[in-house]
């Protein structure tokens, strides 16, 4: 019994850090080629939730509300870059944290204004909404289990594309050596236009993903992006790998320790007090892991040291 | 012999209205019968003391946190759990506020201040966000719903009555103007000169003998412990606390605070708390949805202004306020 | 000034030394094994071609650079694991290559504040630094010795630039050193700006003990006394400027290109 429970948190533990990959990818990206700070990148995961459940309600294909949902959020992404953020890229870290900040208020009340307030609700598709039998009798959720190949698949396919092609090559040599990528002499703003596009895009299916287990209400993108922060600092910025393999740990320790804690816990306290203690710790576990990473490698599992 | 002239600078001509302003409030709100605009001035110092402390380390040291608002949590909540337990003595509420906020500045600042940049921004984020999901865990203290305080601090005597609000207004105008004038002294210190120097070249500070992390570090607890009081304050003029007044959107409000009225001058936090204030109450008057011109007012603000409001005020030599 | 010229030569007390100094930057080995003693009093030129690693070694030295492997011994101690700032305050002061002011002090403030970290802690928070007499008397003074008594309250990035790389050696002299590492003081100056700089550092001489960078040869060959000479990150020479002059290994890989 205890070993379902254990696999079945597990498999949720890498579904939520499948997810948060697919935030940070974009944001290490901005961060390590652009050197922008885009708070911003949790409202594209919140307009894929909307679009995306707006989409399925109408057309009730899941399908289409992925094939639609996300171009239309990537286009709002590179709306905002070529009229906002680009003109932040040279900019102070201070004023890009505050304009970004401006667009989280702005997009904030827009869904709220476009959409019912309480936001919207949908249902898993009806094809993906039964469950699939794993090993110690566990019923798994397919449509969990698509989100995980799916962001795995993604994975995947973020790393070919950032070891084998020349888009690939140049987000490398911009995230190792900022410089190096105005030297190179290509189209930059092309370049950060696309790479910023590719972010939201991947920020906007997530959202899209999650509007059936989650719904889609106005405030839900700083929730996470503020996880995604916690991701990328961990892996180390501007670190594609970094950021898979912290979002897959962070997904664990998260969902492991909100349901497991207070049996850990109370191997060394009583039983009682383990059982008050262990939500509070539990909701805190991924920051504490952060502050201890930091501490010991301040910029992050796989962050480039300054000189 | 006290020398005048810069009251009659532009500047001090602003600091002197805005100033004034706060002073007057209580009387002219009396006058015209509208306690409802001292209660709102009541709480724009609140802010103005939370923006005038992160002004500190943001404004004069250069350092992006993004989680001060934790400060006003501990305040806050200091007051609010102690009032849970009846201890009202506000010489009892102040202390374990200050010095909780003491031990903390000195743990999350230990930890954010060995990184730089961005990395400094988004941990010193997340590590409010751990407060702030702690306060929402705690089912004692009222988890998201927050904990009403039904007494306010007491001071054990009549002289000060926080139920009275001149009493409580009062009591917050004269921290605010200390906080001004501790800043004041501050930057002019040698301390000061040490935080402003690591803003302006961190590595020759280090090459000509100053350690420039202790400074900071220090720095980093003195702004939070001045952001406490404010939350102390806040408890009082609420009478009530939730784990909302630290969440990562109060932060940002107070960094634009600082940015708006003019980072590193000593007056700024307070007319940027007093134009943010306005600004969201006439909005809020034509819509609900003011967010909608507020977030791109404040994206104009940082593209067109990036001084702010003490900037329009003209060029400014070094060291002065 | 004769008298102590003796002294310190019979002393002869190293008052610098390091042994088998290294450093790498990926696979670029920019200090290789480095040994070279500054002796008490002396002034000691560091030449090299671009690249060499000169400015690696002296940051190394003064600690902005934690090296791989070796030893540095500063006044009789081993400072290998003392930070930068510690090092400032035993007596190791630098000036840098590319200009490194406060650029929104005053030049008089850009001294004080150097002053200020070698006149006890600075956890003062309410005194006002502008009325400690002693920091401020002596801001003048170094700001008077490097001709810069007229810009006093000059906010230092509105100097001219000759004026800021004065106020560069005028911070590290406020620090009363005991050896002054100078990068490349004559960097981008002016003919007249670079002797108005040239007959300072000689009345710095024996004053100081200094380890100079500069690639203005004349000028090195006239001031030190003696000069270290640096190819791809290995010392290869460290003599008189007359044996440096004659050594032909030297003149191959440095000087030849001079004539």
């Amino acid at each position: 019994m205890e070993w379902a429970l254990l696999i079945e948190q597990f498999l949720n533990g890498v579904q939520f850090g499948v997810l948060l990959f697919l935030l940070a990818a974009g944001l290490t990206l901005t961060f390590g080629i652009m050197d922008l700070v885009n708070l911003a990148h949790g409202s594209m995961y919140m307009l894929g939730a909307f679009f995306g459940a707006t989409i399925f309600l109408w057309t009730g294909s899941f399908i289409l509300a992925l094939v639609l949902a996300v171009p239309i959020v990537a286009g709002i992404g590179i709306i905002t870059e070529v009229t906002t953020l680009r003109t932040l890229y040279q900019r102070h870290h201070l004023d890009q944290v505050l304009a970004t900040f401006g667009l989280i208020l702005f997009f904030n009340e827009l869904v709220q204004i476009v959409w019912p307030l309480e936001g919207l609700t949908v249902p898993v598709p009806e094809y993906l909404s039964s469950t699939v039998p794993l090993p110690f009798g566990i019923e798994y959720s397919l449509y969990r289990l698509m989100i995980i190949g799916t962001g795995i698949l993604l994975a995947i396919g973020m790393w070919l594309l950032v070891t084998r092609t020349r888009l690939g090559m140049l987000i490398r040599a911009g995230a190792s050596d900022r410089e190096m990528v105005y030297a190179l002499g290509t189209n930059i703003r092309l370049l950060f236009t696309l790479v910023f596009g590719l972010g939201t895009a991947l920020s906007a299916l997530a959202g899209v993903l999650m509007a059936p287990i989650l719904g889609a209400n106005s405030g839900m993108g700083e929730q996470i992006i503020i996880v995604a922060f916690v991701v990328i600092v961990i892996g180390g910025i501007g670190s594609i790998r970094g950021s898979f393999i912290a979002a897959l740990i962070t997904g664990l320790i998260d969902s492991l320790g909100r349901s497991f804690l207070d049996v850990i816990l109370a191997l060394f306290i009583p039983i009682n007090a383990a059982e008050a203690a262990a939500p509070a710790i539990s909701s805190m576990l991924i920051y504490i892991f952060m502050a201890g990473i930091l501490f010991f490698k301040p910029t992050g599992l796989f962050g480039k040291q300054p000189n | 012999m006290i020398d005048w002239k810069p009251l009659f600078t532009r500047r001090g001509v602003v600091g002197t209205l805005v100033v004034g302003t706060c002073m007057l409030v209580p009387i002219i709100a009396t006058l015209i019968d509208e306690p409802y605009y001292m209660n709102l001035f009541a709480r724009l110092m609140i802010w103005a003391i939370a923006a005038i402390s992160l002004n500190l380390i943001l404004g004069y040291g250069g350092l992006i946190s993004f989680g001060h608002a934790l400060y006003l949590g501990i305040g806050a909540y200091a007051v609010g759990i102690c009032s849970y337990y009846d201890i009202n003595n506000i010489f009892i509420q102040v202390p374990i506020a200050l010095g909780v906020a003491t031990i903390i500045s000195f743990v999350f600042g230990g930890i954010a201040l060995r990184t730089r940049g961005v990395y400094f921004i988004m941990i010193t984020m997340a590590l409010t966000q751990m407060i702030y999901y702690l306060s929402i865990s705690i089912e004692e203290y009222g988890s998201d719903d927050g904990l009403i305080i039904y007494v306010r601090s007491e001071f054990g005597t009549n002289i000060i009555n926080l139920d009275n609000p001149f009493h409580r207004y009062y009591l917050i105008f004269l921290v605010m103007v200390g906080c001004l004038y501790l800043t004041y002294r501050l930057i002019h210190s040698r301390f000061g000169y040490v935080i402003r120097g690591a803003k302006s070249n961190e590595l020759r500070m280090e090459v000509i003998g100053h350690s420039t992390f202790r400074y900071r570090l220090v720095c980093f607890m003195i702004a939070g412990v001045m952001c406490t009081l404010a939350g102390v304050l806040s408890a009082n003029v609420e009478k009530f606390v939730s784990p909302d007044v630290m969440h990562w959107t109060r932060s940002g409000e107070l960094i634009f605070m600082v940015v708006l009225g003019g980072m590193a001058s000593i007056l700024g936090p307070l007319t940027g708390a007093m134009v943010f204030w306005l600004i969201s109450e006439i909005l809020a008057r034509f819509t609900e949805h003011w967010h909608i011109i507020f977030g791109p007012f404040l994206i104009l603000v940082v593209l067109l202004s990036p001084r702010g409001i003490d900037g329009m005020l003209g060029k400014r030599g070094s060291g002065s306020g | 000034m004769e008298c102590l010229v003796s002294e310190v030569q019979e002393v002869a007390e190293n008052l610098l030394i390091t042994r088998s100094l290294s450093k790498q930057f990926g696979g670029v080995k920019a200090a290789d094994s480095i040994d070279i003693e500054i002796i008490s009093g002396e002034l000691h030129a560091l030449i090299g071609p671009n690249g060499a690693g000169k400015t690696t070694l002296i940051s190394l030295i003064t600690g902005i650079l934690e090296c791989d492997s070796g030893e540095i011994e500063f006044d009789g101690r081993k400072i290998n694991d003392i930070s930068a700032p510690s090092r400032s305050l035993m007596g190791l002061a630098r000036s840098f290559q590319v200009t490194s002011i406060l650029k929104d002090f005053t030049c008089q403030e850009n001294v004080a504040v150097a002053i200020q970290a070698h006149h006890g802690h600075s956890f003062r928070f309410w005194k006002r630094v502008s009325s400690e007499a002693d920091i401020q008397d002596k801001a003048v003074d170094v700001l008077q010795s490097v001709g810069l008594q007229n810009h006093l309250d000059t906010i230092a990035g509105n100097l001219a630039y000759g004026e800021q790389r004065h106020l560069e050696i005028a911070i590290a002299l406020a620090t009363t050193p005991k050896l002054l590492v100078l990068d490349e003081p004559l960097a981008g100056m002016g003919r007249s700006d670079s002797a108005r700089i040239l007959e300072f550092l000689k009345s710095l001489k024996r004053k100081y003990t200094i380890l100079l960078i500069e690639h203005d040869m004349d000028a090195v060959f006239a001031l030190a006394d003696r000069i270290s000479v640096m190819v791809y990150g290995r010392l290869i020479k460290s003599d008189t400027p007359d044996n440096v002059r004659k050594d032909e290994f030297v003149q191959m890989a440095y000087l030849g290109h001079d004539d």
